[in-house]
């Protein structure tokens, strides 16, 4: 009798494990309906399991860096929507200072350029950055070859997935890539509000009005951004240039990257220097902040908002539907 | 005995087929009071300009300097690398990133790169690449069927031309401008076959 209901007790929980699987594998796989095509070919490239999971392994793990102490998800956790919190500009191995706030990873399928600047136009090629920035990882490829070909478990997972034990930085940054690009947030209140799927309250509808009005010609759905450049009226910094350190045009200096707004309650601190702490900050910037006669700002805001509190309450509160909590606690990108 | 003929039948082949090939060799004229740290560069070949090139990292301070060709047909070389080779993603072989000719920060080749110090002139450290309009740094050569009908066809850089153009361009360049472009087409006007 004992035996039976540990049997079935078993059973029971390979089925829980299952369902909780198969839905992991939904959220995988899914191009959200509606949505523009994505720049990553998912047809010709498409997401296996397996490479999704040496993917995730290979971002969780320290031994990228220089001495072994940081990972890609040091500065992008998970938790706090693909980035770091409470550090202004992102942190390196022995604390050494960089020179920008590290950006979320969402919907990166769709991006056609990488980093504040845009100094990245490959998905694939990205981590290369990080990875050899002396402020961040400061190692070289050689040495992360060298670690994953000398590792217990890399190259019999490589062997599985690429026919090869051998890892070339061609298989290692391919891996990387099958994590990143799934990194698909689709199901904030939001996404359920347009879906008919739930009801926004009158301060989210009112707020969407607003957004609509003030903040989508830069943040239009349903990626909630453009993926170009514009100054926002931060104030200027020198040591910065932004996009023109990539182009060498003058038109693009103090230009940065329009980042997405999907998951923003939980990416603090925000703006490219991390200069705003609190979402409340980012909006009074917007409405108040701003020096609107500085000539390099963008054109979409030479004028005044002049929202009232309520109106601000009301925006801060349609910016809080874009949070996913499916994404955000998606058991499938843990480690 | 089978063994020996497969032996001998293999190094026969061997034989008719480096007869039927052409060795491009790049050659350094030497340049005066200079020591040259580094000089390498990417050159893709291809039967016509339209073709994406197999690529050879030539490195004439410590490493490979030349690859074969077939004899006697005409072909063409990219110095440099094609514009969509430098947004895709990792390759392997000569394009690897791990070859240090692969700019992290602002995606692309670097196509050229000369390191050296002089005594007369300042120290140079030229990393050119670049494949965006107008600025682009890579150009198509056509080397005609009778230029292949030796064994080896030799390709001399002159170098000290080359340098002379720091003069105008500066002994510094790190990322993709005018100034590399124009480094770049005195560098494919200093190359001349021998």
């Amino acid at each position: 009798m004992l035996s039976r209901l540990i049997l079935i007790f078993f059973g029971f929980t390979l089925c829980i494990v299952a369902v909780q699987w198969d839905e992991d594998e939904v959220l995988l796989a899914s191009v959200p309906d509606n949505w523009p095509d994505p720049v990553y070919d998912f047809q010709s490239h498409p997401i296996s399991k397996k490479g999704f999971e040496l993917g995730r392994k290979l971002f969780h793990d320290p031994g990228l860096s220089l001495d072994s102490t940081i990972s890609c998800a040091s500065c992008h956790s998970q938790f706090n929507a693909f980035t770091h919190v409470d550090h202004p500009v992102s942190h390196g191995i022995q604390d050494r200072i960089g020179k920008r706030n590290s950006p979320v990873l969402i919907n990166l399928a769709w991006s056609r350029n990488f980093h504040w600047d845009g100094g990245v136009v490959n998905l694939q090629m990205q981590p290369l950055n990080p990875i050899t920035n002396p402020d961040e990882m400061d190692n070289t490829i050689e040495n992360v070859l060298a670690y994953l070909n000398a590792h217990r478990e890399y190259p019999s997972l490589f062997y599985e997935i690429y026919g090869d034990s051998a890892i070339t930085t061609k298989s290692f940054l391919s891996a990387l890539e099958q994590f990143t690009v799934s990194l698909i947030s689709s199901n904030s209140k939001y996404d359920q509000f347009i879906k008919g799927e739930v009801k926004f309250t009158k301060q989210e509808k009112n707020g969407l009005k607003l957004f609509r009005k003030h903040c989508s010609t830069c943040h239009p759905e349903p990626l909630f951004t453009t993926n170009s450049f514009a100054n926002n009226g931060i104030p200027k910094d020198t040591s910065d240039l932004g996009r023109y350190g990539i182009t060498m045009q003058i038109e693009d200096s103090y230009l940065f990257k329009i980042p997405t707004l999907r998951n923003i309650a939980y990416s603090f601190p925000y703006m490219h220097n991390g200069s705003f702490k609190r979402l409340q900050d980012v909006i009074e910037h917007y409405n108040s902040g701003i020096d609107r006669g500085d000539e390099r700002l963008s054109p979409v805001l030479r004028n005044e908002m002049n929202l009232s509190d309520m109106e601000k309450k009301d925006l801060l509160a349609f910016l809080n539907t874009l949070t996913d909590k499916s994404f955000m606690f998606n058991r499938s990108f843990m480690e | 005995m089978k063994q020996i003929l497969y032996i001998v039948f293999i190094l026969w082949l061997g034989s008719v087929c480096a007869q039927n090939q052409t060795e491009v060799i790049f050659r350094l004229k030497t340049p005066d009071n200079f020591t040259l740290e580094t000089f390498k560069f990417y050159v893709g070949v291809a039967e016509d300009s339209t073709k994406v090139p197999e690529y050879h990292l030539i490195d004439l301070i410590d490493g490979d300097s030349s690859f074969m060709v077939k004899k006697g047909r005409s072909f063409y070389l990219l110095y440099g690398t094609d514009s969509l080779s430098n947004v895709s993603g990792a390759f392997e072989g000569a394009l690897d990133p791990i070859n240090g000719m692969y700019w992290t920060w602002n995606t692309g080749f670097i196509n050229l790169k000369i390191e050296g110090n002089s005594s007369s002139r300042n120290k140079i450290e030229w990393h050119i690449g670049g494949y965006r309009q107008p600025w682009t740094t890579s150009k198509w050569i056509k080397y005609a069927a009778e230029q292949l009908q030796e064994k080896k066809l030799v390709i001399e850089i002159d170098v000290n031309r080359l340098l002379d153009q720091s003069e105008v361009y500066g002994t510094t360049a790190m990322r993709p401008t005018q100034e590399a472009h124009e480094i770049f087409q005195s560098f494919i006007a200093c190359l001349s076959v021998k």
